[in-house]
């Protein structure tokens, strides 16, 4: 895969994150002492969570105006971490392994999102991956996680794209979930939110989609818990560097932010649906199908090297070349 | 009220009121639009209401007992006493009438919060009080030439009455509200085609007229009645077996009649007449309606509902519009000279109905935007372009100083 390939796969995953929103910057907190912190998320759960994290008081101390913008271009999002102008990003972890590889200056913080992909069926049976056999699959984006994890999961029933079903990629997650929609595609794979916002639209439609969790198949066919390392927090090293306390309060405001999303799913949908386009029972739906679970990078790190190794090996590209290395895991305990 | 509603100056009642097409028109023509925007905005995850039934049967009753049955109860009101000889509702009672539909309205915006049996109580009595008028009125002398009218709107209530059983989950059976909904849009192209029966040849005769053409336009009866017939045997099979391959050939056969139909119709200059045109493409989107509903059920490859858009958009919402028209003129005392503004009202129609039906089946990847946004804007254009081109001669006054 060329760099230039590398670089379109990155720019649909980032878009895929970033959904059809356009650039949004809020200021979380006012104008307080300390030096203001810029950080950046793609809408849905990472926004909830990172929102939820920079209201925190602990960060006060440190952090003076806080700002958290979504994303909207990957390009972009690349200019602002590299460039400094974003210090703190939610991401996917194939993109921050991706970036690091690549020789931004970022380092992982955690890994909070452990479950986000499911499949939706027009109808059954849908008891497993096997049942997927002959249906046509809408998939946004080939390479992106959602196509690597269905892949991987076929590969290890022995089933063969284009032989034992048919999988159609899109140039937007949004033309997936209107081809389901409009019932041309039997089956899609798509993360949170847009996973609930698609069953709820569906359903709306007088469907009733069968839903099936990728992790869980994950669990069956390989013997592994049902929890994929899929997103996490990165930062930039030098803040880590200027402010260690600092990064350490953030690191325990977005643990406190992601038991409060678990707790209080409702407000957590509402605070999705204040900045975002998505409706607060689209955000709702999304926190109670998604396992979160807060575990800082070098917990985390034997887990997302197994999952991003087992999904490299159907696509190099996908971060960039190999794992990171241990750089790549901060380690805020020393 | 009376104050209100009485024209001082002649003792009649006001214009707004003189005649029940007129409130009813132009309520129906308003509502269009609104009763899609919980749809269309809940798909878009725009808009966001507590309703106290699924989102699509919401719409359904709502396009079809909100909007078109106002569109009926106009035109069976207007119609029934120059049928039968009975005098027409209208003042104080027929703002009665008007106020019992609104307050339909109302209950269903409110049924997320309202008792089911409230909701269900008023909308039943609207479409009741109209049933204790139409059918005794149609049950004696000439009335009785249209009584298959009376029974239709008889069999439409009784769907609503299914529909609200359904709802409350007192409905013994499988049939659930959305079949009921489906039955009562198909008892409504019942309507259509014994109605069609009923004004086209006035309408083709003045339409060969107006465009210079002498001699009278020949309707083979027993055509038009194959045609009636071979839909309500559709209707009947897709009631009993929606989507089974017999129904698909029942809807074929429906198709092709109504085809049979059409062919007789005068396609030349004549179509040039806004009325006729109206009406023709009315019946054009039944019969390309009933084809697409046959071929779906026949094969795998394209959605179910494709045939549906056609039938409900198309046929149902043209003809519904092309009442307002003819009958907005005819009892306004006006000659058959559509507003201008009928003409892009009926391109918006057209191609909202074109882009309902094809973008699922040719660009199904942009079914939210150009399949149901863009077809919903078109929708609210075309009503909307009906109320400016209509509205001033629905609140005057007879230019020709008749009563109505």
């Amino acid at each position: 895969m060329t760099a230039s390939m590398i670089d379109l796969e990155r720019r649909r995953l980032l878009k895929l994150a970033a959904g059809l929103a356009t650039l949004a910057a809020l200021p979380v907190s006012g104008l307080a002492a300390g030096s203001p912190l810029r950080a950046a998320t793609p809408y849905g759960l990472p926004q909830v969570i990172l929102a939820r994290a920079l209201q925190h008081e602990g960060l006060a101390e440190w952090f003076g105006e806080r700002e958290l913008r979504a994303w909207r271009d990957p390009d972009q999002l690349r200019a602002w971490v590299a460039g400094g102008e974003v210090q703190l990003t939610a991401t996917p972890t194939n993109v921050a392994a991706n970036l690091y590889n690549r020789g931004v200056e970022v380092g992982l913080l955690n890994v909070n999102v452990w479950g986000t992909l499911g499949v939706l069926a027009e109808r059954g049976p849908l008891a497993g991956i096997e049942d997927l056999a002959g249906r046509h699959i809408g998939v946004p984006w080939r390479g992106d996680m959602p196509d690597l994890v269905l892949r991987y999961l076929l590969g290890r029933l022995g089933m063969e794209v284009g032989k034992d079903l048919r999988i159609t990629y899109h140039a937007s997650p949004f033309e997936t979930v209107q081809m389901f929609l409009a019932r041309r595609l039997d089956v899609v794979v798509l993360p949170e939110p847009m996973r609930s916002s698609t069953r709820l639209q569906a359903v709306g439609l007088g469907l009733a989609p069968l839903e099936l969790d990728l992790q869980e198949e994950w669990a069956r066919l390989t013997g592994e818990p049902a929890a994929l390392p899929q997103a996490g927090v990165i930062c930039r090293r030098e803040l880590l560097e200027a402010h260690p306390e600092g990064v350490r309060a953030l690191q325990t405001a977005v643990a406190e932010a992601v038991a409060w999303t678990l707790a209080n799913p409702a407000e957590a949908g509402r605070l999705g649906a204040a900045h975002s386009p998505l409706s607060a029972e689209v955000v709702e739906a999304a926190v109670r199908r998604t396992r979160l679970e807060m575990r800082d990078a070098p917990a985390a790190r034997p887990d997302l090297e197994r999952f991003l190794g087992a999904l490299a090996e159907l696509s190099p590209g996908f971060i960039g070349g190999g794992l990171p290395d241990a750089g790549f895991y901060l380690d805020l305990s020393s | 009220m009376s104050l209100v509603l009485i024209d001082a100056a002649r003792g009649r009642p006001w214009p707004l009121l003189a005649y029940a097409f007129r409130p009813f028109f132009l309520l129906a023509a308003a509502y269009a639009p609104l009763a899609l925007l919980p749809w269309v905005g809940g798909m878009l995850h725009r808009v966001s209401l507590p309703m106290g039934m699924p989102l699509m049967a919401w719409h359904g009753h709502e396009m079809l007992f909100g909007f078109v049955l106002a569109a009926l109860a106009g035109f069976l009101l207007t119609a029934v006493p120059s049928w039968a000889g009975v005098a027409p509702i209208a003042g104080r009672r027929l703002a009665g009438l008007v106020a019992l539909w609104l307050a339909g309205r109302v209950t269903v915006w409110l049924s997320g919060s309202l008792p089911a049996l409230v909701v269900a109580g008023i909308n039943l009595a609207f479409v009741a009080v109209l049933l204790a008028w139409a059918l005794p009125a149609l049950l004696r002398g000439e009335g009785r030439r249209h009584l298959s009218l009376g029974g239709l709107l008889l069999l439409y209530g009784l769907s609503q009455l299914a529909f609200y059983l359904a709802w409350l989950g007192w409905l013994p059976g499988r049939l659930g509200m959305l079949a009921i909904l489906n039955l009562a849009a198909n008892l409504l192209l019942v309507m259509i085609a014994v109605s069609v029966t009923r004004i086209v040849r006035v309408v083709a005769m003045a339409a060969l007229k107006e465009s210079g053409r002498a001699g009278p336009q020949r309707l083979t009866p027993a055509r038009e009645h194959l045609a009636v017939a071979v839909l309500c045997l559709f209707v009947v099979a897709d009631l009993l077996a929606p989507g089974h391959p017999v129904t698909g050939w029942v809807a074929l056969a429906a198709a092709a009649a109504q085809a049979d139909r059409l062919s007789e119709w005068p396609w030349g200059r004549a179509m040039g007449r806004l009325y006729l045109l109206l009406l023709t493409l009315a019946y054009v989107w039944l019969t390309l309606g009933l084809a697409l509903v046959g071929l779906t059920a026949l094969l795998e490859s394209w959605p179910a509902y494709a045939g549906r858009h056609a039938l409900f958009v198309g046929a149902i919402g043209t003809a519904v519009l092309a009442v307002f028209c003819i009958a907005g003129l005819r009892h306004t005392g006006r000659p058959l000279l559509l507003p201008r503004a009928i003409w892009p009202a009926l391109g918006c129609l057209v191609l909202g109905g074109a882009l309902r039906v094809g973008v699922p089946l040719a660009w199904p990847q942009h079914y939210l935007l150009l399949g149901m946004l863009a077809p919903a804007l078109l929708w609210l254009a075309a009503f909307w372009l009906y109320l400016l081109g209509y509205a001033r001669y629905l609140v005057t006054a007879r230019p020709d100083g008749l009563p109505g």
